[in-house]
């Protein structure tokens, strides 16, 4: 299937302007919204651990998802997080029942960590089906925008996610580890310019 | 243990689909509903018997208000909700950004300032049946664009004289309409990205002074416009907007030289529409100018 650029889209989502091109004056800035990924793998066989997951595509997992709209790095005007979420993609035990932190920091420069999403006493199957909202915080916020700034400045910036586990219901044994399968996205918005 | 996670099946043009998306494209789709109904008579009158034909060459024309530019929208999701004014379809191109939950920042997409829109179209009307004539009109273009495709605007009708039972309000004429408006752009993978159902039903008046034939009509419409496009690795786009119950209020007249009429209208609408057309009649002799 071709890719339709992301300005054609718009204006044949709108009806028939391009019957009448004339019309159109100006370029219009485009906003694209998209996610980066990654799966937290973890088999567990004590209540409280930390751990920690590397994103190092974060660069090509942009630029796929830019690609996608018909635009490349070059085009981008500026890129903010708007959001996270989690996804359980399998548990168990199927009641695990988890308080935790996690943080963000950057492993390419000297930036954080920094406190990114909270879970108090989140049953990790309730996180199942459609990807679920975090509760965030600010300065994890701020440290997501400054590496998406310095993706638009030709870097290259890796990412670290550390698990800060306090407790987990029922706690894992070496009999009853846990294991579990989330996936962490951070959503996006790229604001492009126009045009083809 | 992390393992790169593929990027979630969703749609890239989110801003533009979402809980917005029909405050965003309203403009445009309001324009596009009243060019329809534009330019569809140039009299009330319908003859009770007797062939007639008219081919009619109609241009109509929205020029957008100031206030159609922007519209309150609500930020989606990740960002707590807040309502923010931002531009429509036709609006300003610049994003317009506003600030959520922990500090992060929602973008609205720009409009393409787009001050004016027009449509033309060829249409055909024959009679007489009882009182009856039926009106058809088509429009075909191709975009040259493949992912685009062809635009295509068709549609027809009837209109009944109402006038020829109540001989006692002469020289008022008065018609009532029913009309459908199919409009598609189809792409040569054989997709309809943009499929839409317009139906109208319309009461005409007018009276014949001499050449000239001042007329009016109100209209109600019942429009559905669709739009559903696929983007490989993302959940298909598919949005269904609709606006039922909308009026339009048309104000006109015609005056006819000849077997060539020309007419000018005005249709109030949410978006206001002018219309011009000319029509080439046959039998060659006036039907409202010689009433």
């Amino acid at each position: 299937m071709k890719q339709l650029c992301a300005k054609l889209l718009v204006i044949a989502a709108l009806g028939m302007l391009l019957a009448t091109a004339g019309c159109i004056t100006s370029q219009s800035d485009l906003v694209v919204t998209d996610v980066i990924s990654a799966n937290i793998v973890e088999h567990e066989t004590t209540g409280s651990f930390s751990t920690f997951t590397v994103v190092d595509d974060f660069k090509i997992q942009l630029e796929k998802a830019l690609e996608k709209a018909g635009k490349k790095s070059a085009d981008v005007k500026s890129i903010h997080m708007i959001g996270a979420t989690f996804q359980t993609l399998s548990i168990s035990p199927k009641d695990a029942r988890a308080t935790a932190d996690i943080t963000i920091a950057r492993q390419d420069v000297s930036d954080g960590p920094a406190d990114f999403v909270s879970f108090n006493d989140t049953l990790l199957k309730s996180l199942q089906g459609r990807p679920t909202d975090a509760v965030m915080n600010a300065d994890g916020v701020a440290l997501v925008d400054r590496a998406l700034a310095d993706l638009l400045e030709g870097g290259d910036p890796t990412l670290v996610l550390t698990v800060n586990n306090e407790t987990i219901t029922p706690t894992p044994t070496p009999e009853a580890p846990l294991d579990f399968t989330v996936r962490v996205s951070v959503k996006f918005q790229a604001v492009v310019a126009g045009g083809n | 243990m992390a393992t790169a996670a593929p990027s979630l099946a969703q749609n890239p043009l989110q801003a533009y689909t979402g809980r917005n998306a029909s405050g965003y494209m309203a403009p445009l789709v309001d324009a596009f509903r009243s060019n329809l109904n534009a330019g569809l008579f140039n009299t009330a009158r319908v003859e009770p018997s007797g062939f007639h034909v008219s081919l009619e060459l109609v241009g109509m024309a929205t020029f957008f208000d100031e206030a159609s530019r922007s519209f309150m929208a609500k930020t989606d999701q990740g960002v707590e909700d807040k309502w923010v004014r931002v531009p429509t379809i036709i609006g300003p191109p610049e994003a317009v950004f506003t600030e959520g939950y922990a500090s992060t920042v929602y973008a609205f997409p720009g409009g393409f300032d787009v001050n004016d829109w027009y449509l033309s179209a060829p249409q055909l009307r024959i009679g007489n049946w009882k009182g009856t004539e039926a009106m058809a009109r088509a429009i075909f273009y191709n975009t040259g664009n493949d992912d685009i495709g062809s635009l295509g605007v068709w549609g027809g009708g009837l209109r009944h004289s109402v006038s020829q039972y109540f001989p006692g309000i002469a020289p008022f004429d008065i018609a009532v309409a029913g009309m459908w408006q199919h409009a598609r752009l189809h792409t040569k993978q054989d997709l309809d990205i943009v499929n839409s159902n317009l139906y109208t039903l319309a009461l005409h008046t007018g009276m014949a002074m001499g050449p000239l034939y001042p007329y009016a009509g109100v209209a109600v419409g019942w429009y559905r416009f669709g739009v559903h496009y696929e983007l490989e690795g993302y959940d298909p786009v598919d949005l269904r907007l609709s606006a039922d119950h909308d009026f339009q209020l048309t104000l006109g007249a015609s005056y006819r030289v000849g077997f060539v009429a020309a007419y000018g209208e005005y249709n109030f609408a949410d978006q206001n529409t002018l219309a011009a057309g000319l029509s080439v009649n046959y039998p060659f002799s006036s039907r409202s100018v010689t009433q």
